[in-house]
Formats: structure tokens, C-alpha cells, sequence
């Protein structure tokens, strides 16, 4: 079985969904053989998991949009983005 | 408290120049020549006391039927657009006023000058406020402005007041009508000068039907809105009671004729100068609070108890000050609480809260002195002021929290950050010989963070698009699951994640600026 090869502009593509465990079985195993030999690709994904971590000591209050307005006009948004 | 995040390279401006036609505005429609002689126009084109009732009922009809409604419209329009309407409505009204024969001109007068009181609350209030916010990115100097304003009203409110008495001693009576007619002109140029903040306007267009909803939960239901609105009413009430009653007293003790004019201009000057009282610092102060807080009792008290005409002269005066400056850092809690897509529909609308509460209040004060005199009136007063007092005591002091809308500021971004979050020339082109695609310029790891990166963080995270931002604040602040996030939204697990993608992305590369120094 051939396992796909990934750059690394291909690799930071997914970067979201590799830290999710969401990546299809065979792309997963061929990110993992890029990060094992890709230092560039190891810091970014040191950074995603910096700014997760950094993002989680943020607390509601610090970002929470107090509009209530706010989620209908983001229902909006979403259905429109859906139509497209 | 959490102070707010400073953002570089915003420069704080200030917006007195921005308000200035608000101020000319404000002071050119308080003119009112017509107010001191009205009374006795009104007697003069036959007016009985049955009939004055028959206009006080049209007002209390009017205003607040129209006040939240036109205060709705004032956010979805435009709150210039509602100031001139309601300026074409004083036109009208004070021209009618002025060509009245009869009773019936008259009252349909006093519908028009119903439909301006109605249309101008809140809407000024809502403008200054947003200027505000606007121009500083903080509603710090909000206190400063609305007191001021509170000032310009009432300068023209005493001083048109005097005037129209001396032109009503060598003119007709309805000359003072007409005489007013070019301020309120006047009035509207300077409110067409104005430019009007744009806070209000909605990134996408919301139903009418959910506004008003929203509009009207705002004022009824909010938990950190209730104690502020409560404490405004009742001072609202303490100050109309003062206006409207405060005379009463003067009968009741038979004072001489020589004491009603100062008291009427110490209760008008009172509106002002409270207004600039209120706007300083110190009514941040727990200690300044209580003290204003016992001042108010002593004085309800006073008026209870004494039969010193100058004892209840100043006991009015002052009461008439400290809550009229109670109410400015007040109004600032108000407008801080609220966005400013229904900031005009909510003032507005407390402001009816407050007129409701009054009708009755007026009732019973007007039934127990019948009944009993003003005097025990007065403990009711007293009542409402100690309530006032502790209300104020929980409200007001320390730092106000940050305005709710500040976030929707035009802030001066830093630059517009990257999407992707790798820019593209940070790679090897696809046709590179030796390795297509792989970095040229890679990442490298964060050695040390420093103290302000979580604001980094934080303000990345507010000036993110909204349906980014409400992504990443479900997964990465919240914790929630994807499927949670989805179900919520009504999103595919690929769209979920590539708004998720962009927001931790752009994230990143604000970071990454912040700590390299690095162009995006
Ligand atoms: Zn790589």
C-alpha cells in the first residue's frame, strides 16, 4: 500500500484537523511520517498547540460579544456562507 | 478590575469638536420663549382646568407610546434622520401654539410637542454616547460630555425662560412663539452638520420583529441592567417630584412671592450644575456615594419636617442637584451595558419606565396632600430617596466595566493579518528542483512568551470576523466539542473546521508578529 507524501504547504493545510484527530486514516499516518522528519513543520505545529493552549486561558468574559444581537446576525452570515 | 487591552498606535482623539453641533443643538431647541407665559395664553384662548388636564392626558398618552418605538427607529434608521423629524414636529407645534384661537389648535399643539419629546429622548444621549465611544475607543470621557450637555440644556432652558418673560411685558403673548421658531431652525442646521456615528449599523440586517424584542428584554430583563435602571427611575422621580411639586411646598408654607423666582431658577440652574457635579471623579468614590447618599436622605427629611421656607428652598435645591448628578455616572452604566445597535430603543425605553412610574407616584403624592398635607408627602420622599441611597451604594462606585460596544469600535487594526496563516512565499514553489513545496522560511518555536501575550491573545481573538471568533471561543475557550459547535450553528464538520483553521490561524500569525516582529 502506498502512503500519499505530503509538503509542507500541504501539511500546514491540515494542521487544524490533524490536531483534531480528524485526518483520514492514510493522510494521517503520511503526516505523521512528514512531522517525524520535517523540523520546520514540528514548530508549526508547536505553535498551533501554543495558541490553543494560550487561547484556553482566555476566559469568557475576556471575549465574549455581549450583543445580543450578535448571534442573529451570525445566523445570517452562516446561511449565507451554506448558500454559496 | 480588568482594564481594557491597549491596542498600539491607537491614537486617543478627542471628541468635543465631533460633538459640538450636538451642544449648539441642544441649546438652540431649549430655547423656549413661550414656557414662562404659557399658563396664561393658554387661560387667555380659554382654556379651563378641566382642559389643562385633558393636555396633561395628551402627553402622558403620546410621549410614551411613541418614546421606545421612535427610539427603535432611531438605531435601524438613523438617529440624525429622527432629531430632524422630531425638530419638524417642535416647528409645527410651537406655530400652531402660536396661531391658536381655541382649545382644540391648542391640544393638537401639544400632540406635536408630545411627538418631539417623544422622538428627542434618548436619541441626543445616544449620539454623544457613541461619538464617544467612536472617537476615544472608551466611554471614559462620557460623564464629562453628557454633563456638559445637561449644562447647555439648561442655560437655555433659564435663560430663554427670562427672556420670554420680558418680551411677553412689551409684546403680544403669541409673539414669544414666534420669536422661538428661528432657534428651532437653527437647531436643525446644526444637527444636519452633524456626523453621526456609525456604531449602530449592524454587520448584517436584523428583522424588525427581533429588534424590538431585543430592545424591550434589554430594558425588562437584564440582571446587571435591573439595579441601574431601578436607581434611575427613582432618581428621575425624585427630580420630576421636585420640578412638578416642589412649588406646592411654597404654598403650603405661605412663603412670600419675593423666594419663587430664585427657587424656580435654583431648580432649573439645579438640572445643569448637577449635571457637571455628576461628571466628576469623585462620584466613583464608595465614601463621595454614601455621603450623597445620607445628603439626599437629610434633605427628604427636611422637607418632611420643617416650616423654614429657606431650609425647604435649599432642601429642594439641593436634592435636585445630587440627583440630577447621580444620574450622569448612571446614565454611563446604562449606555455601558447596552451595544449600540439598540442603544436609542433602550434609553428611550427607560426613560418610559420612568414616566409610568411617575403618573402614579404623582397620583399619590397629589392624594396625600389633599388628605393629609405636604408635609406627610414628604415621607414618602423620604422613603424613596433612602432605597435611592442604598441602591446607589451597591451601583456606582468603583471602575465602570468596559461598554459593551467598544469591541465593535473602528479600531485601527495593526494590519490586516494573513489569511492563510503561512504566507505563501514562506514555502519553496511546486516546481522547485530541489524540494517543491517544502519551507524556505520555517517556523520556529516560541522560546519565552513574555507577560502581554495573552492580551495579544485576547485582542487577536476580538478582532477576529464574527463567525470565526464564535468558533474558536466554543472550541478553544469554552472547550466544547465539534459536534457541539456544529449542532449550534448549523455548520458541516468541514466548514467547522475551516473557520476554526482561519481563527487559530490568524491567531497564530498575529503572534507571530508580535513576538518576531515579523511583516505578515
Ligand atoms: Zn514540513
Amino acid at each position: 500500500m502506498s502512503v500519499p507524501e505530503l509538503t509542507c504547504a500541504e501539511f500546514v493545510e491540515e494542521i487544524t484537523a490533524y490536531l483534531d484527530g480528524t485526518l483520514p486514516k492514510d493522510v494521517a499516518v503520511a503526516a505523521e511520517e512528514h512531522l517525524a522528519g520535517c523540523p520546520g513543520c514540528r514548530a508549526a505545529v508547536a505553535q498551533w498547540r501554543t495558541v490553543i493552549n494560550l487561547t484556553g486561558r482566555l476566559t469568557e468574559d475576556d471575549v465574549t460579544n455581549a450583543d445580543p444581537l450578535a448571534t442573529d446576525r451570525l445566523m445570517t452570515t452562516f446561511r449565507r456562507l451554506r448558500r454559496r | 478590575m480588568r482594564r481594557a487591552v491597549a491596542v498600539p498606535g491607537l491614537v486617543v482623539a478627542s471628541p468635543w469638536r465631533r460633538l459640538a453641533p450636538v451642544y449648539a443643538a441642544a441649546f438652540l431647541y431649549n430655547v423656549a420663549l413661550w414656557v414662562p407665559i404659557e399658563k396664561l395664553f393658554m387661560t387667555s384662548i380659554g382654556f379651563d382646568a378641566a382642559e389643562i388636564g385633558v393636555m396633561a392626558a395628551v402627553y402622558a398618552a403620546v410621549v410614551p407610546l411613541l418614546e421606545t418605538p421612535s427610539g427603535i427607529l432611531a438605531d435601524r434608521w438613523s438617529r440624525r434622520g429622527v432629531s430632524m423629524v422630531a425638530l419638524a414636529a417642535l416647528v409645527v407645534s410651537v406655530t400652531l401654539g402660536g396661531l391658536s384661537q381655541n382649545v382644540v389648535t391648542y391640544l393638537v399643539a401639544a400632540l406635536f410637542l408630545g411627538v418631539f419629546l417623544a422622538m428627542q429622548s434618548g436619541t441626543f444621549d445616544s449620539i454623544v454616547y457613541d461619538t464617544v465611544l467612536e472617537e476615544t475607543g472608551d466611554s471614559a470621557t462620557f460623564e464629562r460630555s453628557i454633563g456638559r450637555l445637561r449644562l447647555v440644556e439648561s442655560v437655555g432652558l433659564v435663560a430663554s425662560a427670562l427672556a420670554g418673560g420680558a418680551i411677553a411685558a412689551v409684546l403680544p403673548l403669541r409673539a414669544t412663539y414666534f420669536l422661538t421658531i428661528p432657534f428651532i431652525v437653527a437647531a436643525g442646521v446644526a444637527v444636519a452638520l452633524l456626523r453621526e456615528p456609525r456604531l449602530q449599523r449592524s454587520d448584517e440586517p436584523v428583522p424588525l420583529r427581533r429588534q424590538i424584542v431585543t430592545t424591550y428584554r434589554t430594558i425588562l430583563n437584564r440582571g446587571r441592567l435591573r439595579p441601574v435602571v431601578a436607581l434611575i427611575v427613582l432618581t428621575s422621580l425624585l427630580a420630576q417630584v421636585m420640578i412638578e411639586f416642589g412649588p406646592l411646598w411654597m404654598v403650603a408654607l405661605a412663603a412670600p412671592a419675593v423666594l419663587y423666582g430664585p427657587h424656580w431658577a435654583g431648580l432649573t440652574a439645579g438640572l445643569g450644575l448637577g449635571g457637571v457635579l455628576g461628571s466628576r471623579p469623585e462620584f466613583r468614590s464608595r465614601w463621595v456615594i454614601v455621603l450623597v447618599g445620607i445628603v439626599m436622605v437629610a434633605c427628604t427629611a427636611a422637607l418632611a419636617s420643617t416650616r423654614a421656607a429657606v431650609v425647604v428652598i435649599i432642601a429642594q435645591l439641593v436634592l435636585t442637584l445630587l440627583v440630577v448628578a447621580l444620574s450622569i455616572p448612571l446614565l454611563r452604566r446604562l449606555h455601558d451595558a447596552i451595544p449600540s445597535t439598540i442603544r436609542a430603543g433602550v434609553a428611550s425605553g427607560v426613560s418610559t419606565l420612568t414616566w409610568l412610574t411617575f403618573i402614579p407616584f404623582a397620583l399619590v403624592i397629589g392624594f396625600i396632600t389633599d388628605a393629609a398635607g405636604v408635609h406627610t408627602a414628604g415621607w414618602l420622599l423620604v422613603v424613596v430617596a433612602a432605597v435611592g441611597a442604598v441602591l446607589a451604594v451597591i451601583v456606582l462606585p468603583g471602575e465602570p466595566a468596559r461598554p459593551v460596544a467598544a469591541e465593535a469600535a473602528p479600531v485601527p487594526a495593526p494590519k490586516p493579518i494573513v489569511d492563510p496563516s503561512f504566507a505563501a512565499d514562506r514555502f519553496r514553489l511546486p516546481d522547485d528542483p530541489d524540494w517543491p513545496g517544502h519551507w524556505a522560511d520555517p517556523p520556529v518555536e516560541w522560546a519565552s512568551l513574555g507577560d502581554d501575550a495573552l492580551a495579544q491573545i485576547r485582542v487577536a481573538v476580538l478582532e477576529l470576523p464574527l463567525p470565526q471568533r464564535r468558533v474558536v471561543i466554543m472550541r478553544d475557550v469554552e472547550k466544547r466539542s465539534q459536534a457541539d459547535v456544529c449542532s449550534s450553528f448549523g455548520l458541516s464538520p468541514t466548514e467547522e473546521q475551516a473557520l476554526l483553521g482561519q481563527a487559530r490561524g490568524t491567531i497564530r500569525a498575529r503572534m507571530e508578529h508580535h513576538l518576531e516582529g515579523r511583516q505578515a
